[in-house]
């Protein structure tokens, strides 16, 4: 175990470029898309950072370099102040985990609920085998659900349940860091919030550092203590929460705030804006990103 | 957290089954019983047949169905319904065996073609489209020349050809399920790529070809019958119901049921496995 | 502000869906009215059942399904007509904006085609007429260059530029009624914003009523001055939408607006509605909202499925509408 000062995470000049494929000979080198183009960020233990933007901004690839699903072009991943290579050792990937946006495909179909977490505790040998029954059931109520989702398959539960069970089997691997790719917003109003309080609950019990990427500012000022602003592959603002909501300074953040459809406040002031804000494709630089 | 959500998984609408799900299970019943008579028929025609499948009565060849002989006799005088019975476990066994083969090669061929990077699915790509641009019929008598003729022989053979398909339609499923978030976060929990490919992968797409496999077995018999008229199949005198269907034609105008019989054999299995795998496909869809 | 004359009016219809699992009640005892030019909300979570109801207006509706009660457009009955009477309002008198602009255009034909077929099939214009018109109404949308995406086809488009492509074809024969399901969904927040201004200057301009159904109470809020909350099939409150977002008079109201993120004011930890949805084929008996409801007594479970009046123009399903809800913002009872 690491001492406290040392974060388990952090990026440094993290940098992801794609070719588009199809293309042969001079055309191709032009055909590079920079889809993360040079980031810093650390997440301390016990914080939930934000990362916010809009469809192709690079949020989505940056969390896939964080975990080890992409490998990227430049820069390194930092574990506990460890540089990770190319390819994560099992360990490596145990300590960052991922919870997917979307409910409906991010559970095996074909398999129970506790099938689902047992194997993840046999395979790491995280419990011994005599224990796994319960521990199984301990994850599930750690996050709002009782033991009889145990022998339950996927299909059987609502959205905001899977979210959970999600949450649940990333949490089966003890990691240090979860990564929280738009886990609510598949989500009803209704049942987000519950599923908001597990993450809050799980940061402050275990400590866990989360990154949590979302497109929703909303629900970001609620459950984040920091909060970074990406557009097109760079991160153009990174605040504490209260003082990026109250004090955008970035012009992108400042549009991005007022674009937000307000529920209170007299008629004429809920008008939409309807400012317009260059695209992801039309940076002048020539960075563009791959949309998703 | 202060609550805690209690499971309660009950199936909607208990008591009365939706009309829909009704007709789909009975397609089931009547399906799986068929195949089940096929298979009961196979394993105790040496009991139910009423004479020796070979024995020849040369004298009483070709007599019409009567008390003794229930569907009569062919031009050697032998029992047809004890041919048809004991062609049941020729039949039924070879075209089992060899979809099962060509299902379990294309099965493992089209999980590592769909999973495993780009130059192993080009190569398994490759080699499927030269596979299907060749005759089928060529490449099975080829392989039999190869092979020599027997049952093994055909089930290799019909294998060695017939896999494609399932390679085809399993590498189309691993595609859709390997970019679902479920196959990445099998990845990032640790897992291994056998894992992973057998435990999460697999169980999602092995439907797939066991759908196929139930019309491919009716292809195989009617590929087996092919066979026999050509003379490298299941050879005489071992009843197996293409070479009955042959035997029977020189004699249609006068003696139908001898081809009728045989034909009606595979008529009703291919409906039987039909109707097995329309309620597959349902429960797959699901 | 429901005039005397209301431009549509829907009453006591209810919609059954077939599904694998048995038919399904996806909507039943909804009636309200639509003045000329006005922008009416329809709220609701999934399964609500607003998405249902909208679609059953023109008979848009998954074979199998079946519609009771009454949908009068402009004083003719729309439900229980055949399709070739409703083929002439469909499009032309009332029109459709749909989610997902990439499904609801064409993949295969240029986007100029696509809006002349509608002037051309509808209004019984010529070619040259019909992409002369075609070219005014992406110009009348806001689109920079009208005679390039004229040319292009759907998947060279953003999805901004493909839903103003859809508005214009909403657009071209000045329909009277817009219905919107869920038009921004799909789009970022910015492009959602112009979307949204667009949308209401083309419903100032063009005079047209509009239905807006959505999920997100804040776009409703910009567009709409009444609003439609549908839960679980029901319709639960209506009203002018000041009021019923600042006073909310249904239980479930209250808490679904309760549970929403605040961009502006003081922090606060997320507060959410305990429970799940109901079982969509068992629904409780008597208001639908008192399993997850923290005000629900015996009462509830023998409500009729009737809205009572509010204070004149605003109505509630709730019975305890006139007798203290939790005020908005107020923690008590809701479940984290």
């Amino acid at each position: 175990m690491s001492s406290n000062d040392v974060p388990p995470i952090e990026l440094r000049g993290l940098r992801k470029e794609f070719r588009l494929p199809g293309l042969r000979g001079r055309a191709r080198a032009a055909r590079t898309q920079v889809a993360v183009a040079g980031v810093d960020l650390t997440v301390s233990r016990g914080e939930i950072v934000g990362l916010v933007g809009e469809s192709g901004c690079g949020k989505s690839t940056l969390a896939r370099c964080v975990v080890g699903m992409y490998s990227p072009t430049a820069g390194e991943v930092l574990l506990d102040g460890h540089p990770v290579g190319t390819r994560r050792s099992s360990a490596d990937r145990r300590r960052v985990q991922m919870v997917f946006q979307d409910p409906a495909s991010a559970l095996n179909p074909a398999l129970r609920v506790r099938d689902m977490l047992a194997e993840l505790l046999r395979v790491h040998r995280l419990v011994p085998s005599s224990d796994i029954a319960g521990r199984c059931a301990e994850l599930l109520e750690s996050v709002g659900l009782d033991a009889g989702f145990l022998d339950v398959f996927p299909h059987a539960l609502s959205g905001g349940q899977r979210q959970r069970v999600n949450i649940a089997r990333a949490l089966a691997l003890e990691p240090d860091v979860v990564v929280a790719d738009e886990v609510v917003s598949a989500l009803d109003v209704s049942v987000q919030a519950a599923v908001l309080n597990v993450l809050l609950d799980l940061r402050a019990r275990l400590g866990l550092s989360i990154l949590f990427i979302s497109h929703n500012l909303a629900v970001v000022r609620q459950v984040c203590d920091r909060v970074a602003v990406m557009y097109a592959g760079e991160i153009v603002e990174l605040a504490d929460v209260d003082t990026l909501f109250a004090e955008p300074r970035h012009d992108y953040t400042r549009r991005l705030l007022a674009a937000i459809p307000r529920i209170s406040g007299d008629h004429a002031q809920s008008v939409p804006s309807g400012q317009s804000v260059p695209s992801g494709q039309s940076v002048p630089s020539g960075q563009s990103v791959p949309s998703g | 957290m202060s609550t805690v959500e209690t499971a309660i998984v009950a199936e909607p609408a208990g008591a009365e089954e939706p009309r829909g799900r009704r007709r789909r299970s009975v397609a089931l019943i009547v399906g799986t019983s068929i195949v089940g008579t096929y298979i009961l028929a196979a394993v105790l025609a040496p009991w139910l047949a009423p004479y020796d499948p070979l024995a020849q009565d040369v004298p009483n060849a070709l007599a019409a169905p009567s008390g003794s002989h229930p569907l009569g006799t062919d031009h050697l005088g032998r029992d047809v319904l004890s041919r048809l019975l004991h062609g049941s476990r020729v039949d039924l066994l070879l075209g089992m065996a060899a979809a099962g083969a060509a299902g379990v090669l294309g099965t493992v061929l089209g999980l590592v073609a769909g999973y495993a990077g780009r130059s192993v699915d080009v190569v398994v790509t490759r080699v499927m489209d030269v596979v299907q641009a060749l005759p089928g019929i060529v490449l099975l008598l080829v392989l039999l020349l190869v092979l020599g003729p027997g049952a093994g022989s055909i089930i290799a053979a019909l294998a060695l050809t017939g896999w494609v398909a399932y390679a085809r339609l399993v590498r189309a499923s691993v595609l859709v399920v390997r970019d679902q978030d479920f196959t990445s976060a099998a990845r990032l929990a640790g897992l291994g790529h056998p894992r992973v490919l057998f435990r999460h992968v697999l169980p999602n797409v092995w439907i797939q070809g066991v759908i196929y496999m139930t019309s491919d077995i009716v292809i195989i018999i009617g590929a087996i019958a092919a066979l026999g008229y050509l003379g490298i199949g299941i050879q005489a005198p071992t009843p197996e119901w293409g070479q009955m269907i042959y035997d029977g034609q020189a004699f249609l105008a006068s003696h139908w049921w001898l081809s009728a019989a045989p034909g009606l054999a595979i008529v009703v299995l291919g409906l039987g496995l039909a109707l097995v795998s329309d309620a597959l496909t349902d429960r797959a869809r699901r | 502000m429901v005039s005397a004359e209301p431009l549509l009016e829907v009453s006591d219809l209810a919609v059954t869906l077939h599904t694998p699992q048995g038919p399904l009640r996806a909507a039943e005892g909804v009636s309200f009215a639509v003045a000329a030019a006005e922008a009416v909300g329809l709220v609701g979570e999934s399964g609500s059942g607003k998405s249902v109801a909208m679609r059953a207006i023109l008979g848009l509706l998954p074979r199998g399904s079946t519609v009771s009660g009454s949908v009068r457009f402009a004083g003719r009955e729309l439900v229980g007509v055949a399709e070739r009477q409703l083929a002439p309002i469909r499009g032309r008198e009332i029109s459709m904006i749909f989610q997902d602009p990439m499904t609801a255009l064409n993949p295969i034909r240029r986007i100029g085609g696509q809006i002349g077929e509608v002037l051309r099939i509808q209004l019984g214009w010529n070619r040259r007429r019909a992409s002369a018109h075609a070219r005014e109404l992406l110009a009348r949308v806001e689109i920079a260059e009208p005679d390039r995406v004229l040319r292009q086809f759907p998947h060279q488009l953003s999805g901004g530029m493909r839903q103003r492509v859809l508005i214009a074809m909403a657009l071209a024969c000045q329909p009277r009624l817009i219905l919107c399901d869920e038009p921004t969904t799909a789009l970022d927040v910015t492009t959602q914003d112009q979307i949204l201004a667009l949308l209401r200057r083309a419903s100032d301009e063009s005079g047209a009523a509009m239905i807006f159904v959505s999920h997100d109470l804040a776009v409703v809020r910009q567009l709409c001055s009444r609003v439609l909350v549908m839960y679980a099939g029901r319709l639960v409150e209506m009203g002018p939408i000041g009021p019923v977002f600042a006073d909310p008079r249904h239980a479930y109201t209250a808490a679904l607006l309760r549970s929403l993120p605040a961009i502006d004011g003081p922090r606060q930890p997320p507060v959410s509605i305990g429970g799940e949805l109901p079982d969509r084929f068992r629904p409780p008996s008597g208001c639908r909202f008192r399993t997850r409801c923290t005000v629900a007594d015996d009462s509830c479970a023998s409500l009729p499925s009737t809205l009572l009046p509010v204070d004149g123009e605003r109505g509630s399903a709730c019975i305890h509408a006139a007798t203290g809800l939790p005020d908005r913002g107020a923690e008590s009872g809701v479940s984290r």
